[in-house]
Formats: C-alpha cells, structure tokens, sequence
C-alpha cells in the first residue's frame, strides 16, 4: 500500500514516529522558549545592585560637575515618590551649577517602577523650568536625558553623555 | 498487509528507534514541546521589550506642578536679564568626589545624622562637628545668646554673636529658608529636615515678591510672600543678592530688599528674621568675573548689614564660616566658584545652630 492508499492519521503516525522529526521540533522548541526567557518584560529573574551602578555612573561618566549622593528623605522630597514603591535607591545631584543628576531605583514591582519613571519625568520637567532663565546651557541635557526602565528598576542620568550611561547600564543588565 | 509493508520499509535499526516506536513516545514528547512553544509565543507581553530606552525627552509630560511643591528650584547667580552676558564659566578642578554621606552622628554637639564626606578646609573645624572657626578664648562671648533684645541692648549693627551651644535640627521647625540656588543647595546636602524651603533659582528681592512657585496644599501656586501668610514660622533666615549683582544701582538692590523684608514683618511681626550676609566666590571665579566677584559681595554685604541695622533684624555673617583667610571660598568647596559642595553646607548649618537669639 503506497501513501495514498493508505489514511492520513496512519501517514501523519508515520511522520511522527521519524526520531529525525522529532528532534527537529524539540530543536524548534528550545530556540523558540529560551530566547523568550531572556527577553521576559517583568524583568523577574533580573537583579541588579542600585548603589554599585548609581557609583560606576558616578566615577566613569564625565560630568562637568561633583556629584554627591543625597539622603532618602531628601530623594522623596524632590522625585515626590512614595517610599513604599522602593526597594533601594541611590540619587546623586549636583551643587547646583549644572542640571546633572543620577538617579537609580529599584520598585516594588513593575507597576511601582512606570510610577517611579513618571515623577522622574515630572522632576525632569519642573529642573527644566527653573533652569531655563536661570542657566539655560543646561537646558539640553535635561531635554534629552537618559530614562530606562527594565522591570523594576528605573534609571535616570542627567548628562552629556548619554551612550556612555547606556553602555554602563547594558553592563548592569546582564 | 499494508502494516507489514510499512514495517519492512521502517525497520529499526537499533533499539532507541524499537523503543520509540513502540510506545508512541516520539509523538507524545513532540507534542509537549509544541504546546510549550507556542505558549511562550502567544503569552502576554512575549514581544514586549522592556529594556528599550524611553524615547528621550521630547516626549516630557507637561508640568504638573501641583503634584508636588517645586521646592528643588534654586537660584545661582543668573546669567540672566539683570547682570547681562556673563563671564564665561571659571574652569575650576573639580575636587574630589564626595563619599555617600552615612547616616551617623552629627558631631555638631548635637545628635544629627549628617556626616562628613569631604575634607574641611584647613582653617575650619571638621565640617561633621557643624563648626567654623569658633571664637577663641579671647574673644567675649556670651555664654548664653541674648534672649530679649531690649532688655540687654543688643546691637543690630553687630552679627549675631556665637552662643555657647549649637542647637539641635527640631530648633528649626518653625523656621522657613528663603533663598536661591545656593539656599536650595544647603537644602538638599545639610538643611535641617524639619525646616521649610522656599528657594528658587535665581531668586532675586523683587522676583520674592511675584515669583509663583510654590504649590500649596489643593495645588494652587503662590508667590512667597502668599506662602507666608498661611503658615505661621517663627524664624526667618534669608539669604538674596548673588543674582543682583549685576545691578547697575546697588541702592536699587538694597531698596527692594527692604521691601521684600517689610512684608514679611508685616505678615509675621513676631518672628525672627534672619539676614544672611551673601557667601564667598572662589578666588579663581572673583578675580575672572567682572560681577560674581568678592569685590562686589563685600559691598553688597555692607548694604545689607546696614539695612538689618535699621530695620532691627538679626545679621548673620554666615559668610565668615566658608571663607579662606583671605575671604575668598575654598576652591575645594566648589566646582563653579560660586556653588557650595556639601562639606561647606554642613560648615553653613554649622554656623546658623551657633548663632541665634533665643525668644
């Protein structure tokens, strides 16, 4: 009895039993679930250490200004973020002469992580209001600022160098 | 017949094949991993990548100032409308990075929990003790600050002397600090947690009179001298004048200064006001700026000494706790010669928990 004679379950059976076909679908399979593992949006299985990445921003990115870090009272007070969406944060600003600034935070969640992302983005705003007649030069830096965010963690780097901060934070996220 | 056929043509070759073939197990390890597959395809959010950076700031939401009190706004001296084109920018060294202050003892004599992150200058205490020079043994010092004025005849035309105890942060629960950049930079780096700020940068003696920054409580905004009125302070400390420098007419600055102070007694006539004298440049920033320059900030601080005499407010020479012996700001203390780094806040806080009147 040749393939067309014989009923399609029994050819499908066939094909099924080939070991070559088999493996070919874990294969399959395997490229398919594990890519999607790593590109998972929740960022669940990420951690990453907030005060060991604010630091090497600090020290390897060149900021015209010193930048020291700032108690956490002081962080809620301007990012106006409630303390119960934070797990740690690390925030260093500076003197007052430029508009540079760095921000790391990690959430409680997700959820916490947009919240801590849209007062940043709020700060950000208001820091370009009080800058623009009092030292506009900085005005570029705080319109193009470098604001991640991967699962719970959120950054924001007030620089001029924006893919050196990103380079440093790709390195974090590994 | 056909069944045999078939296992003629696909006869195993060895025994993992026999097996497989035996127990249907090919096809039901196959079929797992395909629904496993395809339910990693087809989950919520397989395709969201959450790693992509934002897209840069254009995309900022519009101000929303009643989220928040816009209390980070702080005035440096303006390059702005009053004092023309600036000097270019001083290129200062930036020194050393701070060390992350650690939650500790404020050795201001008093329990605190700021720490020293750089080293203070030579001529000073150690900025954590919260101390600049203080007076010698030589010098007559009251033990115990002047508690009412009349009484023991104090002199306005005098600073307010050092008292022989710092007090602790709660003395400034009462007390609002309105100033500009350089007012809002001790508020982030040293000002006491328990005091109000109402600083902006820029902030000038007339700008304190309609500048409406401050957002209150259903969101509405109002001008410092609105503020005032609806919360009852009992000390006053300001400091204004690095961004009038630039003025063409000093007594036009002093002028308007006292109007702004005028106010303020009229809203509250019980409180302490507290003039401070205008801070230091750096000695590189004053002799390569033809306005920021100390020159200029010792006249202006002359105008406003004379002007708490007459009015009878209290005049504090917080200048003296981060000057040189020369009277200029430690180049360490800042990296534009005129803002202050946080070792020289502490050394400033320091300096206002010495120097007060007690009720």
């Amino acid at each position: 009895m040749n393939r067309r004679e014989r009923s399609f379950p029994e050819n499908t059976q066939r094909l099924l039993r080939l070991p070559l076909l088999m493996l070919l679908l874990i294969f399959f399979t395997t490229v398919t679930v594990l890519p999607g593992c790593s590109t998972r949006p929740a960022g669940e299985d990420l951690t990453l250490n907030v005060e060991e990445c604010a630091d090497t921003l600090r020290e390897t990115i060149a900021f015209q200004d010193t930048l020291t870090a700032i108690s956490a009272e002081m962080i809620a007070a301007i990012y106006q973020i409630p303390t119960a969406n934070v797990v740690q944060q690390q925030v260093y600003v500076s003197t007052g002469a430029t508009a540079e600034e760095i921000a790391v935070f990690e959430a409680v969640d997700n959820e916490a992580a947009q919240e801590i992302e849209t007062a940043a983005r709020e700060r950000l705003a208001n820091q370009i209001t009080g800058f623009e007649d009092y030292l506009p030069a900085e005005l570029p830096k705080l319109k193009d600022p470098f604001i991640a965010v991967k699962g719970k963690y959120v950054i924001v780097c007030v620089s001029n160098h924006n893919e050196d901060v990103k380079k440093v934070w790709d390195t974090f996220l590994k | 017949m056909a069944n045999k056929d078939y296992r003629i043509q696909l006869k195993p070759k060895n025994r993992l094949q026999r097996f497989l073939r035996r127990s249907h197990f090919s096809q039901l390890v196959a079929l797992f991993f395909l629904i496993i597959a395809l339910i990693t395809i087809l989950r919520p959010g397989y395709t969201h990548n959450a790693g992509v950076n934002v897209p840069p700031g254009n995309n900022l939401p519009p101000v929303n100032q009643a989220a928040y009190p816009p209390a980070e706004q702080t005035g440096a001296p303006s390059s702005a409308t009053d004092a023309g084109r600036p000097a270019p920018p001083v290129s200062v060294k930036p020194p050393p990075a701070t060390q992350p202050p650690e939650k500790g003892v404020y050795e201001a004599g008093n329990p605190g929990e700021r720490a020293q992150t750089t080293t203070p200058p030579p001529h000073a205490q150690p900025a954590g003790k919260g101390e600049y020079n203080a007076p010698g043994p030589g010098d007559q010092v009251p033990v115990t600050p002047p508690r009412d004025p009349e009484k023991n005849g104090y002199d306005y035309h005098k600073p307010v002397p050092a008292a022989g105890a710092a007090v602790p942060d709660d003395y400034f629960k009462d007390a609002v600090f309105i100033g500009d950049s350089r007012t809002e930079g001790f508020k982030i780096f040293s000002g006491p947690e328990e005091a109000t700020y109402y600083t902006a940068k820029g902030l000038k003696v007339d700008t304190i009179l309609t500048k409406e920054f401050i957002v209150n409580n259903s969101g509405k905004k109002m001008t410092i001298i609105e503020a005032l009125t609806q919360t009852p302070f009992r000390k006053v400390y300001i400091m204004l004048g690095i961004n009038e420098l630039g003025w063409a007419y000093s007594d036009l600055f002093i002028k308007r200064y006292g109007e702004a102070i005028d106010e303020i007694k009229n809203i509250a006539p019980q409180a302490q006001i507290y003039v401070q004298s205008l801070l230091p440049v750096s000695e590189e920033r004053s002799k390569n700026d033809a306005i920021y320059n100390n020159i200029n900030i010792e006249k202006y601080n002359g105008l406003i000494q004379q002007m708490a005499a007459e009015k009878e407010l209290y005049y504090l020479d917080v200048a003296q706790c981060v000057a040189d012996p020369e009277g200029n700001l430690a180049g360490e203390a800042t990296t534009d010669g005129i803002h202050l780094q946080k070792a020289y806040c502490d050394l400033w806080l320091g300096y206002l928990r010495q120097h007060y009147i007690l009720p």
